[in-house]
């Protein structure tokens, strides 16, 4: 239909009816999206994330975290398929290591984890100072991590070890510089949830933590002390 | 009066946890020779190896279960989690057991 000539008498009519049909068409939209949310109210046993909705913290994050329990697992599959081709190669290269650094940093990742559980904890009271207060503990760890992890790097560079020395060493590389880079990004969201402190929030934070801290449970006796 | 069992402090659960992996983390430095500087790579034996693997296994489970809260999750992403970090285990377990003999 043709809209009338804007001079004409007919065409503020046409304006008045083309508002109302708008509004209706509005009206509609709102009743539309209620019923969808009354829907969703009714089947409260079904939601978004299915059986994830269960697990602490954003599901998302475990999306994550159940994708990097994978990864480091393939990657540990392509460590044993090396180690079987030239077990010589690996047991001296591992030699090398220093398997007292592995382990204080064992302990200082279970401390951290530790703090950040207390963390949670403290959140579950709504005790933001204490939970802000453990988290930056948990950093502190995380850091002196690094801190260590940078000595190990730096006294195999010294020696000239690099990640292209040879297989155990491209695997050792891989594996521990993705953890480290994950250390880095954990730190980066502890330092977000204590500013945006919400229950949920540091509670996937935690959760992240804890992944990091659970890798590195399989990675070191793997990586320093089996042979 | 029906006995009503106490539900244990979370604090002191976290504690004792945090205290039984650093207690089992020393274990295993002790046992894969972390103090030596010598650089040893003598084997530790297949029977080490396996006690080397059950001690991260165990460490991985009260992770899951007190760090992570998996305790009160449901049964099937406690069994699944568990069941991932076994595989793992167990696969280098075999490895060792492939590559140098029981």
């Amino acid at each position: 239909m043709q809209p009338p000539d804007k001079d004409s008498d007919f065409y503020e009519i046409y304006l008045l009816e083309m508002a109302t049909a708008s509004q209706q068409s509005n009206k509609d939209q709102i009743s539309s999206e209620n019923h969808i949310q009354a829907k969703a109210e009714a089947l409260p046993g079904q939601s978004a994330w299915g059986p994830l909705d269960t697990l602490p913290g954003n599901p998302m994050m475990w999306v994550l975290i159940i994708s990097e329990l994978m990864v480091f697992g393939l990657l540990l599959a392509g460590y044993c398929v090396k180690f079987i081709g030239d077990p010589e190669l690996f047991l001296n290269s591992q030699a090398q290591l220093s398997r007292l650094i592995g382990g204080l940093n064992t302990l200082v990742l279970i401390t951290s984890g530790l703090f950040a559980a207390l963390a949670n904890e403290a959140s579950k009271e709504n005790n933001v100072s204490l939970t802000r207060g453990y988290l930056a503990i948990t950093a502190a760890f995380g850091l002196l991590f690094l801190v260590l992890k940078f000595y190990e790097y730096s006294d195999k560079a010294a020696l000239g070890i690099s990640i292209e020395t040879n297989s155990f060493y491209t695997l050792f590389y891989l594996m521990t510089g993705f953890h480290a880079a994950h250390v880095i990004f954990g730190l980066l969201i502890l330092g977000l949830v204590s500013c945006y402190n919400s229950r949920e929030n540091i509670q996937t934070a935690c959760a992240f933590w804890h992944m990091v801290d659970l890798i590195w449970l399989i990675l070191y006796p793997v990586l320093y002390l089996v042979r | 009066m029906p006995h009503v069992p106490q539900k244990p402090n979370p604090i002191f659960r976290l504690l004792l946890t945090w205290a039984l992996m650093s207690g089992l983390t020393i274990i295993s430095m002790f046992s894969g020779d972390a103090l030596e500087t010598g650089g040893v790579t003598a084997s530790i034996g297949f029977a080490s190896v396996g006690i080397l693997m059950t001690i991260t296994l165990f460490k991985c489970r009260l992770l899951l279960l007190d760090f992570l809260e998996l305790r009160h999750a449901s049964p099937g992403w406690r069994r699944g989690f568990f069941l991932a970090v076994l595989i793992i285990t167990a696969m280098i377990t075999a490895t060792y057991a492939l590559a140098i003999g029981f």
